[in-house]
């Protein structure tokens, strides 16, 4: 077993080498260089120009300054300039070297936000509890409500239940999350009044401090109603399917022919074995699923790693922008990891191919 | 057994059917398939009342684009505006059939370009995958996984952001960021074909390597990717709006379903229609094409249905 998972960890490297490529590419091909940023103005000069890119390094071939960006600038000198951008030189009017201040992605060090001048790792790492919160309770919700609607489909294939449940995963996997989102907001908050118009805590928190479990629960409803309908519209069709399976295989027929309930049959000894598959897209559907907390967490004002996202793409906040990008990749890649471990422990047969 | 498989069995039993090719029998199933024509009639209707967007709007006397600051928020059934104004005053009911063109006309295109890039990338993959080209098939798979990585709705916002999209790049970006599921499937098809005899016999016979990929291999997949257009239409449908909603998408003024809805939260107490109709358009248009997408799956692969259904 830990040959699989070193084995599924290096295979983890390429992949993560290639998402730090493509989030430095998304920054090269970004609008605008820092240069003409900085030194946006009118009396500037081309030398103070020139001395600010010697000091940012820009002039060197992408590849340098990529590496860079991976593994900072501390161990290279770059001409120090003062803030206007001319070059400060000693008694003797030679240029005056320092060491880069850059540690680099890999040591932790994304840069500071544009917008909130924080480092962007921090400003990401403190919106993950509430994602994970919104993120965890949806999928616990919908895998208990999936798991149990597709096998109870199952064993009453063709019936009510059945037919109910299979329009009803279709249509909702036509809604868009948005626009459900919308509609829920406008039904219980806006005309029943029974729920808050979204947020993670009640408006005076911010004045008390204080919250107790029946606000959090208050607020969490609606987002995990929303983001959790996904989730039940897959997994329900893939319990199903998986379910009818499991129940023509000759097991079941001797558990049925030794006298067990049914409510045992079902939920034992098929469900155990249907579970199996839905590991397998429990990965793969991960990076919708963090898409789709993104849309509920603007909709909702959650304030998680989504909704920071979003505004930092609005603000062209780039250094937030790609660290979100590399962190959510992260947590993508751990959760295929995750879910291919949980597989590999469920089924011997998937370690030794 | 339900009726459409006792249909289906049925089939297979009267003799006048055999011999029949794979699509003379897909359309024989899906001629009994109410739903899937059902399905499919609304949205050839749609597709229709979008081309007639502007015929439409003449007729009744209004233009998608022109504001009344007179007449905002005007309900459902007020005189001259079918289904009222917007918060612009400008009619609902024209803007939401041009809305459609966007919509429909995104969805469709880039469905299509996803379709060419993940097929021709699948194809040539799976082709050279363990052969003395390999490495093709490796770089290919590389790329694929890490952008597989990426939640592509993060990478969808950053890229809009930075380009500020026309109708025409929206398509491009969003083709280009989701042809690698297509990709994959072809990728798994080719392997298995490409051992087959008929391809041994190309090689025989001295077919060239494109010939065989694209002349030989890929006919023989076609049929299976086909199938899958209409749901991948209604997904870049769901797409396209979730983007458009964020202001990332379609620009306003050009109206879209999405883009529609940027305000709806604004539109709660004024116009509650402003909220529910431009996602109900979406809603029916993607669930049909979900229909169509079930009823060709069923229609080419009575085996699956029966598992599946």
């Amino acid at each position: 077993m830990s040959q699989f998972i070193l084995r599924r960890l290096i295979q983890a490297i390429p992949t993560l080498f290639g998402i730090t490529v493509l989030t430095y590419a998304i920054i090269v091909a970004a609008p605008g260089d820092p240069v003409s940023t900085l030194t946006f103005g009118p009396r500037t000069t081309k030398a103070q120009r020139v001395a600010m890119a010697a000091q940012l390094g820009t002039n060197d071939p992408v590849y340098k300054q990529y590496i860079r960006w991976l593994i900072g600038n501390d161990w290279q000198k770059f001409p120090k300039v003062d803030g206007r951008g001319n070059p400060v030189l000693d008694s003797n009017g030679e240029q005056i070297m320092e060491r880069g201040t850059q540690k680099g992605i890999l040591r932790g060090d994304f840069g500071t936000s544009f917008v909130t001048k924080r480092p962007a790792l921090e400003l990401i790492v403190e919106k993950f509890p509430a994602t994970a919160e919104l993120g965890g309770l949806s999928l616990a919700v919908g895998v208990i409500l999936g798991v149990s609607i597709g096998v109870l489909a199952a064993v009453q294939r063709g019936g009510v239940f059945d037919n109910l449940t299979r329009v009803m995963a279709v249509i909702f996997s036509a809604v868009p999350v948005f626009w459900l989102g919308l509609t829920l907001l406008l039904i219980f908050g806006s005309w029943l009044g029974w729920l808050p118009m979204g947020g993670r805590y009640p408006t005076n928190y911010f004045l008390t401090g204080e919250v107790t479990l029946a606000d959090r629960i208050e607020h969490l409803i609606l987002p995990v109603a929303v983001l959790s309908t996904g989730w039940i519209a897959i997994l329900s069709r893939f319990m199903r399917a998986s379910t009818l399976d499991v129940l023509s295989q000759d097991y079941v027929r001797t558990a049925q022919a030794k006298g067990l309930a049914y409510h045992q049959i079902w939920f034992v000894h098929a469900a155990r074995n249907a579970l199996i598959p839905i590991a397998t897209i429990l990965g793969p559907a991960i990076p919708g699923i963090i898409g789709g907390a993104l849309i509920t967490e603007t909709i909702f004002s959650w304030p998680g790693v989504g909704r920071t996202t979003y505004s930092a793409v609005l603000t062209q906040d780039y250094p937030v922008i790609m660290c979100a990008v590399i962190m959510v990749s992260l947590t993508t890649i751990i959760g295929y990891l995750l879910s291919d471990i949980l597989y590999a422990l469920i089924d011997p047969r998937i370690r030794l191919s | 057994m339900s009726a459409s498989e006792a249909a289906v069995l049925s089939l297979y039993n009267e003799d006048e059917y055999r011999g029949q090719t794979l699509w003379q029998l897909a359309l024989l199933r899906l001629r009994r398939d109410y739903l899937t024509l059902i399905a499919l009639a609304v949205i050839l209707l749609l597709a229709l009342l979008a081309l007639l967007a502007p015929a439409i709007s003449d007729a009744l006397g209004v233009n998608y684009r022109r504001t009344d600051l007179q007449n905002t928020f005007a309900g459902i059934g007020s005189p001259g505006h079918p289904l009222g104004t917007d918060d612009l005053g400008r009619d609902h009911l024209s803007r939401l059939l041009y809305g459609a063109r966007v919509s429909l006309g995104i969805g469709f295109s880039a469905a299509l370009v996803s379709l060419v890039v993940g097929t021709t990338v699948g194809v040539v993959a799976g082709f050279y995958q363990g052969t003395r080209l390999g490495f093709i098939d490796d770089l290919i798979m590389w790329f694929v996984i890490t952008l597989n990585s990426v939640p592509s709705l993060f990478l969808l916002l950053i890229i809009s952001a930075m380009l500020s999209p026309t109708v025409f790049t929206l398509i491009l970006i969003l083709a280009l960021l989701s042809w690698t599921s297509t990709m994959r499937f072809v990728r798994g098809e080719t392997l298995s074909h490409r051992g087959r005899e008929y391809i041994v016999a190309a090689h025989a016979i001295g077919a060239g390597t494109p010939r065989i990929m694209f002349l030989h291999i890929l006919p023989n997949i076609f049929s299976v990717l086909a199938i899958n257009l209409a749901s991948d239409i209604g997904g870049f449908i769901l797409v396209e709006s979730a983007l458009s909603f964020l202001n990332l998408g379609v620009r306003p003024p050009t109206p879209s379903w999405g883009n529609m809805l940027i305000n709806a939260q604004t539109f709660y107490t004024m116009g509650v229609h402003l909220v529910i109709l431009p996602g109900l358009m979406i809603v029916i248009t993607v669930l049909c094409l979900f229909l169509i997408g079930d009823g060709m799956r069923d229609a080419f692969d009575p085996q699956a249905s029966k598992k599946i259904a």
